[in-house]
């Protein structure tokens, strides 16, 4: 499907010094479900299958079901299993390399653009799995829109950027064709570009200028620009890795404060290195430690308070990681 | 203004406070130098002993302060490098000015064909009309036919390897697959390494021929050069715009794709306009390569000087500025080399052209691409 070339994924640099810690467990690493992989500093222990079986009244709006990912032979994500409630913000944090990005990926198929991903398991959206051969990546990818972790606006003009996606779904016709035929929704466009900044608390600060270059810009902006681009395709999820990562905190709480609101409407998975975000902003928390394993997964008050995990504890209180 | 460029060189080469050791030492290296250059204008019997003598010097000097003398020999290759490229124009513009003065605007002359003067974009307005186009013997030269050849020979190439070559970098970059990609793209290197002779010499074997049989045209015609000619810059576009194609960050494709965009969707809206200066680039280049390709030309073309009748006739044949130059400058008079030389300065002065253009299309389609901060 798809032919694009090279590794996609923008974290990888950060995440190579603990690939051959990753690869060295792998040897020690057999049974699944009972794994004891540590890094310096983690305890061991046993991982318990009822400290991810977390329990909500909603409908599940994701399932994921004994998903493995495997980079050529390095095992990134080992049997995780979560349901993720409707609007709703699922957290995800874990130390560096233990497969949030990989994990976020594999819910809108951003693995297939990596060659060497091998991708084993069930997701399922509204009870439709995603990994079904026949599923249409199009239509997935427009109801599970994603926000990546360092800004990519494309060089276009703010206003071509947030219709960017409505414009190759068909939504919106600009062409010379729609234009001879009277069909020109460049009325709607306007109302598009202008519902979608405003809803990434971006309108005030570029309305007098939608025909300049995003590239302009700042980076916060940029980030806000995303947001409001993968809004404007009207996703029902939407995951981001990292968004506010190369954000000042002015910008960060920005984007924290519009993460709260969106979970009104839409269901969020956000991956974050910051636990005070996570605990601020989130309903859920998903904690995956070293080795791609999922240990824990609860109310967000539950993980930050009391983890049933010894090894979350030392996490979040900052033992390692 | 000159003591202050010293001043500027003299801290460039030496830093901030030389020592004494290095002042001297690059000091003599230099005078061996200017000595050594001198003498090849004035007494070119001793230039080698003066140019060992730099040599020695220069090696000593390397020895005892290295840096000081690898920024020098920097600076001596840059200042041979212009200075050999400037006295070239100088002298190519030299040469040609007998000829300008000599036949001035009648080097443009239109030709008179039966029907009155050949239509030449109304310029029969303000250029001059004759009989006789080219007759060396005569003294009559127009490079008007020489020009035109030009520009329809570069056309037909750039019609064939712009959108082959964009197409096909795209190809490369976008479609293929890595092993795949690692086997074309050296292969499309290689073929733009070929001599153009080999070209030249398969285009008039091969396609002269089936011209020939195929359309009973007497081959030999603009249609060929410029199919060779375009097939020759082929390579130069596909590699070059297939560079900038893979230098939009995939973080922008990542992005095209998870808005749900299909890849073919990304490539059209996002690849392209990202990597538009990169391309463009790439074709004025091909194109530059078309104008100034002589060698594959001059195997098809063949020597005559003849206007193009009817003006766009494709099977038509005549020099170009490049493959007249390279057949005539062997057996030519004093005066019909002068001529020659007026063509050297049109097709510097039109490659040199479209060299500011693509800088000018890059920069500006970059600057629209980064916003205007
Ligand atoms: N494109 C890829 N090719 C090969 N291996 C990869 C690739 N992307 C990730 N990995 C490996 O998968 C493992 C998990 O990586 P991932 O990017 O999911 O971690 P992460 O939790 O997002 O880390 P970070 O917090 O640093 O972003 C790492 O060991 C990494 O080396
Ligand atoms: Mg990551």
């Amino acid at each position: 499907m798809n032919n694009q070339i090279g590794d996609t994924d923008t974290d990888t640099d950060t995440n190579v010094s603990t690939d051959t810690s990753t690869d060295s467990q792998l040897g020690a690493t057999t049974g699944v479900e009972t794994s004891t992989t540590t890094t310096a500093g983690e305890s061991e222990e046993q991982i318990r299958d009822e400290w991810t079986d977390y329990r909500f009244d909603s409908p599940a709006k994701l399932s994921v079901e004994d998903l493995n990912v495997w980079y050529g032979d390095d095992h990134a994500l080992k049997d995780v299993s979560m349901e993720i409630p409707e609007e709703s913000v699922t957290a995800l944090i874990g130390p560096s390399g233990c497969g949030k990005s990989t994990y976020l990926r594999c819910l809108n198929r951003m693995n297939d653009r990596i060659k060497a991903a091998r991708i084993d398991g069930s997701v399922e959206l509204d009870g439709m799995e995603i990994y079904d051969p026949n599923t249409n990546l199009v239509e997935l990818r427009k109801r599970i829109g994603m926000v990546f972790q360092s800004p990519n606006p494309f060089p276009k003009s703010i206003r071509d950027n947030i219709s960017y996606g409505p414009r190759k779904h068909g939504e919106i016709n600009k062409g010379l064709l729609a234009r001879l035929f009277g069909r020109d929704d460049s009325e709607k466009e306007a109302e598009l570009v202008e519902r979608s900044l405003r809803q990434a608390a971006l309108w005030d600060e570029v309305n007098d200028r939608l025909d300049d270059n995003a590239l302009g810009l700042s980076g916060g902006q940029q980030q806000r620009l995303c947001i409001a681009r993968c809004l404007a395709v009207d996703p029902e999820v939407i995951l981001m890795d990292e968004p506010a990562s190369a954000l000042d905190p002015i910008a960060t709480s920005k984007i924290e404060d519009l993460v709260t609101d969106l979970a009104e409407d839409y269901t969020v998975v956000i991956v974050t290195h910051n636990m005070q975000q996570a605990a601020r902003i989130s309903d859920q928390t998903a904690v995956f430690l070293t080795g791609g394993e999922l240990v824990e997964y609860d109310d967000t008050d539950k993980i930050f308070e009391n983890p049933e995990s010894q090894r979350v504890e030392d996490y979040i209180t900052g033992k390692f990681g | 203004m000159l003591s202050s460029v010293t001043a500027e060189v003299q801290d460039a080469i030496l830093g901030e406070d030389p020592s004494e050791g290095a002042l001297r030492t690059v000091g003599l290296s230099v005078l061996s130098l200017v000595a050594s250059l001198l003498c090849i204008f004035l007494a070119p019997g001793f230039a080698l002993p003066v140019l060992a003598a730099f040599v020695v010097v220069t090696a000593f000097g390397w020895r005892t302060h290295q840096a000081e003398i690898a920024r020098l020999l920097t600076l001596v290759a840059t200042i041979l490098t212009v200075l050999t490229v400037t006295l070239i124009t100088v002298y190519l513009f030299f040469s040609a000015f007998p000829a300008f003065t000599a036949h001035g605007i009648d080097l443009l002359t239109i030709p008179i064909l039966e029907s009155g003067p050949q239509w030449f974009f109304w310029l029969d307005f303000v250029l001059p009309t004759g009989e006789t186009i080219w007759n060396p013997r005569a003294g009559v030269y127009s490079l008007i036919p020489l020009i035109w050849a030009t520009v329809i020979v570069t056309t037909i190439a750039g019609l064939i390897a712009a959108p082959l070559g964009v197409l096909g970098a795209l190809f490369i970059a976008e479609v293929a697959s890595d092993r795949l990609r690692e086997a074309i793209k050296p292969g499309v290197e290689i073929l733009a390494g070929i001599p153009s002779i080999v070209y030249g010499f398969i285009g008039f074997k091969v396609l002269n021929g089936f011209i020939q049989k195929s359309f009973l045209d007497d081959g030999a015609s603009f249609l060929i050069a410029g199919l060779v000619v375009g097939i020759m810059a082929l390579p130069t576009v596909v590699s070059v715009s297939e560079d900038a194609l893979s230098s939009v960050p995939d973080a922008m494709r990542d992005g095209s794709a998870a808005m749900g965009a299909t890849s073919w969707q990304s490539m059209k809206s996002i690849s392209v306009p990202a990597a538009s200066s990169g391309i463009s680039a790439a074709i004025i280049l091909g194109l530059g390569r078309a104008i100034g390709e002589t060698m594959a030309v001059a195997a098809i073309l063949g020597a005559v000087v003849q206007p193009t009748v009817p003006l766009f006739d494709m099977f038509d044949a005549s020099s170009t500025l490049t493959s007249a130059i390279a057949h005539n400058y062997g057996s030519a008079t004093e005066s019909t080399l002068d001529v020659l030389f007026v063509a050297g300065v049109m097709l510097f002065v039109i490659v040199a052209g479209m060299s500011v253009i693509s800088q000018y299309v890059e920069r500006r389609i970059n600057r629209k691409l980064q916003g205007q901060q």
